[in-house]
């Protein structure tokens, strides 16, 4: 079988499998996040966090929840690296230095999981799996609590009230993730994952002499890195390390944890808003880009332009050979194009306009599908300005859902779409401007640019890919990229509550024959479009200073 | 995830040194209480502060966007 074909088989597997799952899954959150009921285990939760679960919130309550609840987790995650030396089950690793804790600390609260640390050489169990696995779960569940209290914002009419978050943590976690964990671990275990705490290894190598390992429990934290759109793994080299992703059906069965709830989340948003084809418009506007980008990026990797390419059947640098360009395309889009920037190949040795597309994917803002709840907040603030900009074309004031787009609507729209590009372009000029950030590339010019980019793109969008090439483990870039990664994530979700809290307060506006179908292809259309303009506009100049002028070049 | 922090001689030695004994078990190496506190630095009050900071910004930004 030639390896295009295999490529091509390999995307439609996965295709067939996220459609398998989309309905009963997304039925099952819209569930989970409707009912009036509380489990056990959620009401022991609850007693023993002091919160009640049935006190409805308006927007600066569910904020202040969100925010309350994840500065106690970077100070928490912080202080175990940084007492790590002292703990029992650290595997004799010593503590983490202060930026580097921070550095991590802000990066898996934040669902970044950017990591400048070597997992097998400085993590040990405790800190794993009682810190960093732990936020695994939390930071996806408050990615999804935010999604679905926007949500609540289309769906609910004349009250400012858009749930109780710690309701909306709890069952996310206890609910949705941790049972399609457990599944997924077991799966991950039964192909070869490890799954122990067992202590050093020293184990032979296949050309001769020997390396030492360290076991751990990386089935049960592979699963959720994907679930949530995590990504930060057990070992550096993350899903291109045996044991986290031992097989070409692993490599696809992480791709379909990826992008399982990302997609999924679109039906429980139609059946919240009460019209399922309104999921089906951000589902369709969603699976184009990505099948677009995934497809554009199997043609860059697997032309053959040069004698290696054609004798290795495309572009093997950096990619291994158990999955292949196909594999390492599907996986490196999806990771891209979610938050999850787990890798099972090496970005910087893309060609050119791949390791282009991956920094596109995650310059379009994660929203195709997009992380973990923070793909879909990120969609509907796209479908918002989409009927604005159609509205100004037609000069009808917007209307989305049946909730009128005026002034406050647009001016929160706005600011999120700012945030992030703010913070990229800023911190990677400063950082080239500055006479030390430059000297942790590995590579000058164009590629070298590209790295520090890609950075800050990773950080402040919630990936926490690494290009490679970038010596990231400096005072300055674990700081500021910290930042980025803090920034990036809860500022966007101020201005996505605010607009919840905004939408939830107005009356329904009854649609006229002037309304615009969003429910239509016509609109998914316009939303791809708005998509790619938006993006393209703001980081053009930027990645033809990198990736493009690097792709042109050779 | 990421691929971008130098190598770490030192670490590694130390945890080499603590995978002796019963094979490969949990390696159980508690220090005394008083040396938790004396491994906290003057750098970690910094990026203690920059945190609450950070959550403190975001929390005014949200008030004055309340108001918008």
């Amino acid at each position: 079988m030639s390896p295009v074909l295999a490529g091509v088989l390999q995307l439609l597997a996965l295709t067939t499998a996220l459609g398998l799952a989309h309905r009963p899954l997304g039925d099952h959150m819209a569930r989970v996040y409707s009912s009036d009921r509380h489990l056990r285990v959620e009401k022991w939760i609850y007693k023993g966090i002091g919160a009640d679960p049935d006190t409805e919130m308006r927007w600066p309550a569910y904020l202040r929840g969100v925010l309350a609840f994840s500065a106690v987790g970077v100070l928490f995650l912080y202080l175990l690296q940084r007492l790590q030396g002292s703990l029992p089950g650290s595997l004799g690793f010593k503590s983490i230095d202060p930026d580097q804790a921070f550095n991590t600390a802000a990066s898996f609260v934040s669902n970044t999981n950017w990591q400048s640390y070597y997992g097998e050489q400085a993590m040990g169990h405790v800190v794993q799996t009682a810190g960093l696995a732990v936020q695994n779960f939390v930071s996806a569940a408050v990615g999804i609590a935010v999604a679905v209290a926007l949500v609540r914002g289309f769906a609910r009419s004349r009250t400012g009230e858009l749930g109780n978050f710690w309701s909306d943590l709890v069952r996310g976690v206890v609910r949705i993730l941790i049972p399609v964990s457990v599944i997924g671990a077991i799966v991950l275990v039964a192909c070869g994952a490890i799954q122990n705490f067992a202590g050093i290894h020293e184990v032979g190598q296949f050309l001769g002499g020997s390396r030492q390992w360290n076991g751990g429990a990386v089935a049960s934290q592979e699963a959720i890195k994907e679930l949530g759109t995590n990504g930060g793994g057990y070992f550096n080299a993350n899903s291109a390390h045996p044991f986290e992703n031992p097989n070409g059906f692993t490599n696809l069965f992480e791709v379909f944890l990826i992008l399982v709830i990302p997609f999924a989340i679109t039906r429980t948003f139609g059946r919240m808003v009460g019209s399922l084809k309104q999921g089906y418009a951000i589902l369709a506007t969603m699976a184009t880009i990505w099948i677009g980008f995934t497809a554009l990026m199997m043609w860059t990797e697997f032309h053959h332009g040069a004698p290696a390419f054609d004798i290795a059947g495309g572009a093997m640098e950096g990619k291994e050979n158990r999955f292949g360009v196909g594999g390492s395309s599907i996986f490196a889009v999806a990771s891209t194009l979610t938050s999850t920037g787990a890798v099972d190949s090496f970005h910087s040795s893309f060609t050119g306009f791949g390791g282009g597309i991956t920094m596109l994917g995650m310059q379009l803002g994660e929203i195709a599908p997009g992380g973990t709840g923070s793909g879909l907040y990120g969609m509907l603030i796209m479908a918002i300005i989409a009927v604005f900009i159609a509205g100004l074309m037609v000069g009808r004031t917007p209307e989305y859902l049946g909730k009128k787009i005026g002034t406050p609507e647009i001016k929160f729209a706005a600011c999120y779409i700012l945030i992030t590009p703010a913070l990229v372009l800023v911190l990677t000029a400063v950082s080239m401007a500055l006479p030390t950030p430059p000297h942790s590339m590995l590579n000058p010019g164009a590629h070298g640019f590209s790295e520090i980019l890609y950075a800050y793109t990773s950080g402040a969008n919630n990936n926490g890919s690494a290009f490679a090439g970038l010596s990231a483990d400096t005072d300055w870039f674990n700081t500021t990229i910290g930042l980025a990664m803090l920034l990036g994530r809860f500022l966007p979700m101020v201005f996505v509550l605010a607009l919840a809290g905004s939408l939830a307060g107005q009356r329904p506006v009854p649609a006229t024959a002037g309304t615009l179908r969003t429910e239509k292809p016509l609109f998914t259309g316009l939303l791809v479009g708005t998509i790619l303009i938006v993006a393209g506009l703001t980081y053009f100049p930027a990645l033809a200073l990198g990736p493009l002028a690097e792709g042109l070049a050779s | 995830m990421g691929c971008v922090k130098g190598v770490h001689p030192a670490v590694w030695e130390t945890s080499r040194a603590g995978a002796h004994g019963a094979e490969r078990g949990f390696p159980l190496i508690v220090r005394s209480v008083p040396h938790l506190i004396q491994e906290l630095t003057m750098a970690d009050v910094a990026f203690v502060v920059t945190t609450i900071a950070v959550f403190a910004l975001v929390a005014l930004i949200a008030k004055g966007v309340a108001k918008l």
